[in-house]
């Protein structure tokens, strides 16, 4: 039988949607929002003369020109290794910490477990501004200032919330027979947690992790007032090229690139994982 | 395998909530013991507290003998499975059944071997490589049984296993848990809200209400000799027609007269004893199978009113009755139409009832009064 045979089609069947429209307004929405992107790409491959010319030009000799002054004048290899001690190290604290923590929220009855729930919540409610100054002498008073200790501290606190509210979600979607099965089984509370519990969470543990890791690594607000020259973090040493009257921009677009590269090619590496964990708590 | 046996265990969630209340029973060694009743009747609790996943908040539980209230789920050595979320989700199903094994840290030749011992018994060899999400009902539903059967267990708690599959399998695997069961000399105990699954499994029936155990005893017991008329009416599907009544000694008989009939009551001499005297109130309960439907014409016994609704059954047919003065009877009978019996909605219908079949609760505190006198003479 041929396969050019068209398939029967009942004639009650509406006609095949041909949304070609769809498309347009698809190509319009990723043009809009692909040529910042791009032209901080290309800004970062120019020579200092072609990216201060006016008007501004597209075609050019790539160079390599701008990395280069980044690594060499400026520390920006320290910068990324500081952001990466400090982000790594808040997102492992915030989620170990933060899975007890949500794993008893989910679990157990207490006394008060809804008043903890909502206070945990409204840590997240204030906006950084308001507490940079209280924070700041806390950090003076025990000696955090121009630490990464400090900002590692800071960061594991502000993102616990953030942690909790997310696994608590996930850990209630975990139905309480499997791991009551475990313990009947014969195994012991955190026998079952770690051979059966953790698994099953290991998708959802991934995604909030991916979340917390890209908010540490791009915080800016305390970064900039808390850190100094050795521990100043990416954010803080990105923001810098734009201050005064003369902005390199070729330095400031490959800095860009420095910033974002890094966790883009792990979000893209992981990508699957955190889809899944994402569309495991939409699943209820 | 052990005896488990319970005695007064109580358990409060919150200050309101009584889940048991004063709950003893006693399960038998290598016999099936189930624990029915409709929800919020403490059954699943019950269950919890035998394996440990709660504490009573009064009483004790045994296991031959040896009082394990205190012990945690891991070393009182039962068995449970679920009526979903049975198996590890994220194990195969060779590593379901062998989680209970590595727990006890089993070497892995003796983990292999069990394994594929009990996959023999329960045809599932073929799944072991399988994930769960990749099971049907049926299957799941096996190998949870078979994660309960590789560990000599002290019991098996079984909480509705079966209650979630399609009737048809539902009544496979009620026969093959009754084989399994004297296979394995096992003891179970099977939480479950369905009379039918209890009635054809049960070596031995806990019915419970409400966190209070109403009586223990044999399927038969429990079907025909009833304590009260929530275990009447519960158990035996369609249920028993329960009919409020009064009392009337003519003579030597003795009648149960409502507005709407006028019955003969074989009580076998009880209602001629002291404690029925007087104006109290009571409850007649006959099962549908007992009535008769009668052809037009006239009849000792009768109880007369019109057809309700008919609900075919195949081989068999449900009338609803409605009656004169009010109240419903329901009928089971292979009789129909063929047999001249009036079938159309509407139709003045005649039934009659027999006197050795009927029960007599009180009515103030649903306790039988007088049982049906075939049952107490002895089954036929």
């Amino acid at each position: 039988m041929s396969m050019t045979q068209p398939l029967p089609v009942s004639p009650s069947a509406p006609p095949r949607e041909r949304n070609w429209w769809v498309y347009v307004i698809l190509l319009l929405v990723s043009f809009v929002a692909l040529v910042p992107i791009v032209w901080i790409v290309l800004t970062a491959l120019m020579d200092r003369a072609v990216a201060q010319s006016v008007p501004p030009q597209w075609i050019f000799t790539p160079t390599l020109e701008a990395f280069e002054t980044l690594l060499t004048r400026y520390d920006m290899l320290l910068y990324m290794r500081n952001s990466a001690i400090v982000s790594v190290s808040a997102t492992f604290f915030s989620v170990v910490l933060g899975m007890f923590c949500a794993y008893a929220l989910a679990r157990y009855e207490f006394p008060g477990k809804n008043d903890v729930a909502f206070w945990i919540l409204s840590n997240r409610m204030l906006p950084p501004v308001a507490v940079i100054l209280p924070i700041f002498m806390f950090f003076q008073t025990f000696k955090l200032l121009d630490s990464l200790v400090g900002l590692i501290l800071l960061y594991t606190g502000m993102q616990l919330p953030f942690v909790v509210w997310m696994l608590k979600g996930f850990f209630e979607d975990i139905p309480r027979q499997i791991e009551e099965s475990a313990l009947v089984d014969g195994d012991t509370w955190f026998g079952a947690f770690r051979r059966v519990t953790l698994p099953l969470m290991a998708p959802s543990i991934t995604a909030t992790a991916i979340f917390v890791l890209i908010l540490s690594w791009n915080e800016y607000a305390f970064a900039v007032f808390l850190t100094g020259a050795q521990t100043r973090t990416l954010p803080p040493a990105v923001a810098s090229f734009i201050g005064g009257s003369d902005i390199q921009w070729n330095l400031l677009g490959a800095a860009c690139v420095f910033i974002t590269l890094p966790i883009l090619l792990f979000v893209v590496a992981v990508q699957r994982q955190f889809v899944r964990g994402l569309s495991m708590g939409m699943m209820k | 395998m052990a005896s488990i046996a319970t005695r007064g265990l109580r358990k409060t969630f919150g200050s309101r909530v009584v889940a048991l209340d004063d709950f003893g029973f006693e399960a038998a060694d290598e016999k099936m013991t189930f624990l029915l009743g409709p929800s919020g009747a403490g059954k699943t609790t019950t269950l919890r507290l035998l394996a440990g996943l709660e504490r009573p908040d009064e009483g004790c539980i045994e296991v031959d003998g040896r009082d394990i209230t205190g012990l945690p789920p891991r070393d009182r050595n039962f068995a449970m499975v679920y009526d979903k979320h049975s198996l590890y989700p994220h194990l195969s199903v060779f590593e379901n059944l062998a989680y209970p094994l590595r727990v006890r840290k089993m070497p892995e030749a003796a983990i292999r071997a069990k394994i594929a011992e009990v996959a023999e018994v329960l045809q599932i060899g073929r799944l072991l490589d399988r994930q769960p999400n990749q099971l049907s009902g049926g299957q799941m539903q096996r190998v949870a049984i078979g994660r309960a059967l590789v560990r000599d267990a002290n019991a098996f708690l079984l909480d509705e296993p079966i209650s979630h599959l399609d009737a048809k399998l539902r009544a496979h695997m009620r026969v093959e848990f009754k084989k399994l069961q004297r296979e394995f000399r096992a003891t179970i105990i099977f939480v479950s809200h369905d009379q039918l699954e209890a009635l054809t499994m049960a070596d031995q029936i806990v019915v419970m209400d409400k966190g209070v155990k109403l009586q223990t005893g044999t399927p038969t017991d429990i079907y025909y000799r009833p304590a009260n008329v929530f275990v009447a009416s519960f158990v035996g599907e369609p249920g028993m027609n329960i009919l409020p009544v009064n009392l009337l000694r003519e003579g030597q008989a003795t009648l149960l007269v409502s507005e709407s009939f006028r019955l003969a009551f074989d009580d076998g001499g009880a209602a001629s004893r002291d404690g029925f005297a007087g104006s109290r109130e009571w409850l007649m309960g006959i099962r549908p199978q007992d009535i008769e439907m009668l052809r037009p014409g006239a009849g000792e016994n009768v109880v007369e009113g019109r057809i309700f609704g008919v609900e075919e059954l195949g081989s068999e047919r449900i009338y609803d009755i409605e009656l004169g003065g009010g109240g419903m009877l329901r009928v089971r009978t292979g009789l129909g139409p063929a047999d001249g019996i009036p079938s159309g909605i509407g139709d003045p219908a005649r039934c009659r009832v027999d006197p050795r079949r009927i029960y007599l609760f009180d009515r103030a505190n649903g306790r039988t009064a007088v049982q049906a006198r075939f049952a107490v003479a002895g089954l036929n």
